[in-house]
């Protein structure tokens, strides 16, 4: 037995001496490829179709206050069936077609089928690029927030801040004259931008100018510039940076305009009207940080929002959301609320997230922390969730939603006035084809 | 002054008695010139086997290309098909990862890991050992049949992703086989096996190396360098339009 056993050592040891002999080599002369990759990968001279289908399906459950243990909840379900197909045309390599068409459940004949993208690529030099057609632009470094992008057709979900915005039909232009510099201009044209029962005109067409350069010590910091003839002429920067020596990467953005698009409930009950300031700068900001921390595979953002046009008042969005509902009761061309007037309104708003993946080395196993506040009400809403996927393409969740603040605070208002909500989703495949 | 002397020719022969001190800000250089390809581009086909225990291995196929005199660099993913087109763009100290799906580029830094492996976005890019480190402590050693040197290097800027790095570096040409990578705190983080290399217009790249995960126990990825290329890159797959193009 003694024998064997050092027997076995002695030819472990010695397996392992020629494995490792063995596992180091010697140089040896690589073949060269004559073909060049990049050129390859440009020239498909072909069409491809192809899609993605999402799904999800999350019964909720509310309680209108806390005491939940006492109380019988309401219940919804909502259900997502989303499938994108697009058509990805490339007769050569200066020259493209893409068209993304849309569609929602439940069907039906206005909204569940959109062309949401549908524009042509062509190419001067490889320097100067356009696009024309209706296609996705957003400028802007923010994260949860939107106040750089003119562009979109949709409001940025803070709960889902990378999803994909509808955007204008525009003609775009790029040029990149070097590297560390792309200079980009934008004639567009939103529905908003053209008054109702008319046909769109030279005139409505808006125009953006932006230069985005290179830091040198890493990162990018852009200036741009907008203006229609009805709106307020507007002036972008934003930077994005990282902080030497640390995971942590900072980002702003700074809109400064000459009056401004919201509408404004001036007046005391039951005198209450709206007014429009046209004649006075205005300026809106945006400040915030991603840590990532690899080994605990966490990542954090956090951001701050200050608007100067934003109102200091704790209890303006009792008197907005109170003139829009009876504004609603009006004929439409008398209306001077719009539902853009009622997104944040305040002056001072914070926004955080923290995610961990793959916890207790289980793989899709997750935890997430959500939380929006408003400092002037003050009012919050905090989203704890867990979730698991036992393959890519399934994944549960589930969740908590609670807001904070008065019964006509912000965020209580954006649940229904649900205090809690109790919500599972099953969300059954991102399936590319 | 005669003691000034009598300690320079000890010193002498203490060192021919005991080997010579070794040239690293030499060697450090030789190493990076080896590595870089700073007068001609460079593109290959990578893929990146990731394992861990009870899990299937996941296989991601990328082309890399390379324009190290320019600090620049595109990798393009074409495999599998859930991450295709998804792409880096490395611009000086700035890089960028594209999403074909938003759309959007979002500034990545090189720490981060790479597509969620073993591997740092910072494997890829050129070497600047000598820019970056020194060495504090050496030693002789042996690896396979190979006599190496045994060199811990601490950063000398904290812009690097590793601050302190432990290396088996081949006496007879340089070549790196093996790293350990430490934290501050001088914990072991990963280590790097390159078992073999390829020469490629005078320049070595590794056929393949491993990197092992020393927090996760059983987790490690491996590269495999194909279809290395030193063909003229134009200057436009080095810029964002490139990335789009090729990844819508």
């Amino acid at each position: 037995m003694r024998f064997r056993l050092f027997f076995l050592f002695v030819a472990s040891v010695l397996v392992a001496q020629v494995n490792e002999e063995d596992f180091f080599e010697d140089v040896k002369e690589a073949p060269l490829q004559a073909a060049d990759h990049q050129e390859s990968l440009l020239e498909q001279k072909s069409w491809r179709l192809g899609g993605v289908l999402k799904t999800r399906i999350e019964p909720v459950f509310f309680w209108k206050d806390l005491d939940w243990l006492s109380s019988r909840p309401d219940d919804a379900i909502s259900l997502q069936f989303q499938t994108d197909f697009y058509l990805d045309a490339r007769p050569d390599r200066n020259n493209g077609v893409y068209a993304k068409v849309r569609t929602a459940y439940p069907y039906n004949l206005e909204n569940s089928v959109k062309i949401f993208e549908l524009f042509t690529d062509f190419r001067l030099t490889e320097e100067l690029g356009f696009r024309f057609g209706k296609q996705v632009a957003t400028w802007g470094y923010s994260r949860f927030y939107q106040i750089a992008d003119v562009f979109s057709l949709e409001p940025k979900d803070p709960a889902n801040p990378t999803a994909e915005l509808e955007g204008p039909f525009a003609f775009k232009t790029v040029w990149t004259p070097v590297d560390a510099l792309q200079t980009e201009g934008l004639l567009f044209l939103k529905p908003a931008f053209v008054p109702p029962n008319q046909l769109p005109r030279a005139e409505h067409l808006g125009y953006a100018l932006r230069l985005r350069a290179l830091l040198p010590w890493g990162g990018e910091t852009l200036l741009g510039g907008f203006y229609q003839k009805d709106l307020s002429p507007r002036l972008t920067v934003g930077a994005i940076s990282a902080l030497p020596g640390l995971n942590v990467q900072v980002f702003s953005d700074g809109v400064f305009s000459w009056g401004s698009d919201r509408r404004f409930v001036v007046g005391q009950w039951p005198l209450l009207s709206t007014e429009k300031r046209t004649q006075e700068w205005f300026a809106s900001a945006t400040a915030g940080l991603m840590y990532q921390h690899r080994d605990w595979k966490m990542t954090l953002y956090a951001e701050y929002l200050f608007q100067s046009w934003g109102s200091d008042r704790s209890d303006y969005l009792g008197d907005l959301v109170l003139l829009y509902g009876m504004e609603q009761m009006l004929p439409a061309n008398q209306r001077t609320l719009t539902p853009d007037d009622l997104r944040l309104p305040y002056r001072h708003y914070a926004s955080g997230f923290v995610q961990w993946t793959d916890l207790f080395e289980i793989k899709r196993l997750g935890f997430s922390v959500l939380g929006l506040m408003n400092f002037i009400e003050p009012s919050a809403t905090v989203e704890p969730a867990l979730s698991w996927g036992p393959t890519d393409q399934i994944l549960f969740q589930g969740g908590v939603r609670l807001a904070w603040g008065k019964d006509d605070s912000e965020f209580v208002l954006r649940q229904n006035k649900n205090r809690l909500s109790v919500y599972l989703q099953a969300r059954l495949g991102v399936q590319l084809f | 002054m005669k003691k000034m002397i009598t300690f320079s020719l000890m010193w002498l022969l203490v060192s021919a008695l005991f080997g010579q001190v070794p040239n690293w800000d030499k060697i450090l250089a030789d190493i990076d010139s080896q590595a870089n390809f700073d007068n001609i581009d460079f593109s290959a086909r990578y893929t990146v086997v990731s394992s861990r225990p009870g899990q299937d291995n996941s296989v991601i196929v990328a082309r890399i290309f390379r324009r190290d005199r320019e600090e620049k660099m595109t990798i393009l993913i074409s495999d599998p098909p859930a991450q295709r087109g998804q792409g880096y763009l490395q611009i000086g100290d700035s890089l960028w990862f594209y999403d074909p799906e938003s759309r959007e580029f979002a500034f990545s830094s090189f720490k981060e890991s790479f597509q969620n492996t073993d591997a740092q976005n910072s494997d890829f890019t050129r070497s600047s050992l000598r820019e970056d480190y020194r060495v504090t402590e050496h030693e002789d050693g042996k690896l396979g049949r190979f006599d190496v040197w045994i060199a811990t290097l601490d950063a000398v800027n904290n812009a690097v992703p590793v601050p302190r790095r432990k290396m088996w570096i081949r006496k007879d040409n340089n070549l790196i086989l093996k790293v350990e990578d430490y934290s501050v705190s001088r914990r072991l983080l990963r280590t790097m096996l390159f078992p073999s290399y390829q020469s490629v217009q005078g320049r070595f790249i590794p056929t393949r190396f491993v990197i092992e995960d020393a927090l996760r126990q059983g987790e490690k990825t491996q590269i495999t360098i194909e279809e290395p290329s030193i063909a003229p890159i134009p200057d436009s797959v080095f810029r964002r339009e490139y990335l789009e193009r090729v990844s819508r």
